[in-house]
């Protein structure tokens, strides 16, 4: 019986249940209520990010799940390397996803707890910003630089050490 | 109206936790220090992190942090550790002046690696005993000027130490190590190959260093029959007590020939064939006779 999600904008994605579970969010609260068949309303995600999400999902749906203890060296060290992304996740976060809907992906895995997909876009993120000056960095997430003058100085000269030879 | 213009999209709509997330993905110094100058958010989130473990990849580097730390704006406490292994030319430039600010301005430092940091003498290990009594692992291997009297400093002032390594110091004894035994009580891991050592250090150290689980003592000469150890030790310990063979790594080692014993006759000397020491006896003054590349031939070896 297939688990029905209703995004902010009432669309509804009728899915496998296994593929819903790539969410702790959906799993825990599909193992609470039981399946009653009834949407469940994700008030925070958007129908074209949701839809994102669930074919991240089903691409994902046979992968081992993380077991939060066993794994977690493992899970450890899978972090430390933001260049190795899996061939098709990268494409995934590539097909035409602008800055926003990377932003709003993030936020829906953080909020449907689905931490593969919250670990793949920060580290798109992560690896969009090497090689970037601060300025650049700014024009390219449209941060407000909040420094003062004095404080842009200060800090430019606390970081000279960590530059680049 | 200002509200209904289209606005591009700003990461800021991610809360500073998600930020934080993102940063602790980049695993890069300098891009995570260019990071931290874009705004005031990402300067509290990255900052932590740009100096964490500073990394040098130069002398230069190395000096402009010192001059960061020492500024005032309390960026030092941020300081974890400190390994100096990979700069170039840390065998000169890390002076007992040198380590002497970096202690007086990293109050926070844990783990301070100075391996192969050829110009730290005794001074500069008063330095880290006066100003770094939070130190939990110390490597001072082939730092090879040292003596005991330095090693008696740390002995002092650093007794929370959980790793120690005084690998190939050719003036460390007994005198030192059993003080070290004496107030380091929390030692897990230490090496001491190389030095002077007797049976009375290690027997120290078994009844002193509760805790201890790993104990180098490869090349220690003044001890007969190091293996005879490996029988006696406390349970959990495990000892590494094959001598550095010519031509045989000690990694290689099974630990089961004994046969320094039998080319040694000179007790209490090196013998001539470990090419990291001279034997010299008077003061070594000049680094210079070290071959070029000497910092690539040492090593890791545990």
């Amino acid at each position: 019986m297939p688990v029905i999600l209703q995004a902010s904008d009432g669309q509804q994605f009728p899915i496998e249940k296994n593929v819903a579970e790539r969410s702790m969010l959906l799993k825990n609260m599909l193992e609470d209520v039981g399946d009653a068949g009834d949407p469940i309303p994700l008030p925070n995600v958007s129908g074209s990010i949701l839809k994102n999400v669930i074919e991240y999902c089903e691409h994902h749906k046979d992968d081992p799940h993380f077991a939060a203890e066993e794994d977690k060296e493992v899970f450890e060290s899978s972090r430390k390397k933001p260049d190795d992304i899996d061939e098709w996740d990268a494409n995934f976060m590539k097909a035409g996803k602008g800055n926003e809907e990377l932003f709003e992906i993030i936020l829906a895995a953080n909020y449907l707890d689905i931490k593969p997909l919250l670990d793949l876009g920060c580290k798109t993120v992560a690896n969009m910003i090497k090689g970037k000056t601060p300025e650049q960095i700014r024009e390219m997430f449209n941060i407000e630089n909040d420094f003062t003058p004095e404080e842009e100085d200060q800090i430019r000269r606390e970081n000279e050490w960590a530059a680049d030879a | 109206m200002a509200s209904t213009a289209p606005r591009p999209p700003t990461i800021s709509v991610l809360p500073t936790e998600l930020i934080k997330e993102i940063l602790s993905q980049i695993q890069c110094q300098s891009t995570l220090s260019r990071a931290s100058q874009t705004c005031k958010v990402w300067h509290a989130l990255a900052t932590p992190l740009v100096f964490h473990a500073p990394d040098f990849h130069n002398k230069s580097s190395f000096e402009r942090f010192l001059v960061a730390v020492e500024s005032g704006s309390q960026v030092g406490r941020l300081v974890r550790e400190l390994n100096l292994l990979s700069t170039p030319q840390h065998w000169e430039f890390v002076t007992d002046t040198a380590l002497e600010r970096v202690c007086k301005s990293c109050p926070e430092l844990v783990h301070l690696d100075l391996e192969g940091c050829l110009s730290v003498r005794d001074k500069g290990l008063k330095a880290i005993s006066e100003n770094a009594p939070q130190l939990l692992s110390l490597s001072l291997s082939f730092c090879d000027r040292i003596t005991d009297v330095g090693v008696k400093y740390i002995a002092e002032g650093c007794p929370s130490l959980i790793l120690l390594e005084l690998k190939c110091l050719p003036f460390v004894s007994d005198d030192s190590v059993r003080k070290i035994a004496n107030s380091c009580s929390h030692l897990e891991s230490v090496n001491l190959g190389g030095t002077r050592i007797t049976e009375n250090s290690v027997v120290d150290l078994f009844a002193k260093c509760k805790k201890l689980t790993f104990l180098d003592l490869s090349s220690c000469y003044n001890i007969a029959y190091p293996e005879n150890f490996d029988v006696n030790k406390p349970e959990g310990l495990e000892i590494v007590f094959d001598s550095l063979m010519e031509g045989d790594a000690p990694w290689e080692s099974d630990g089961s020939d004994g046969e320094w014993e039998e080319d040694e006759g000179d007790n209490g000397q090196f013998p001539a064939h470990t090419h990291f020491f001279h034997h010299h006896h008077g003061p070594l003054e000049d680094y210079e006779e070290y071959p070029d590349g000497f910092s690539f031939e040492i090593g890791f070896d545990i």
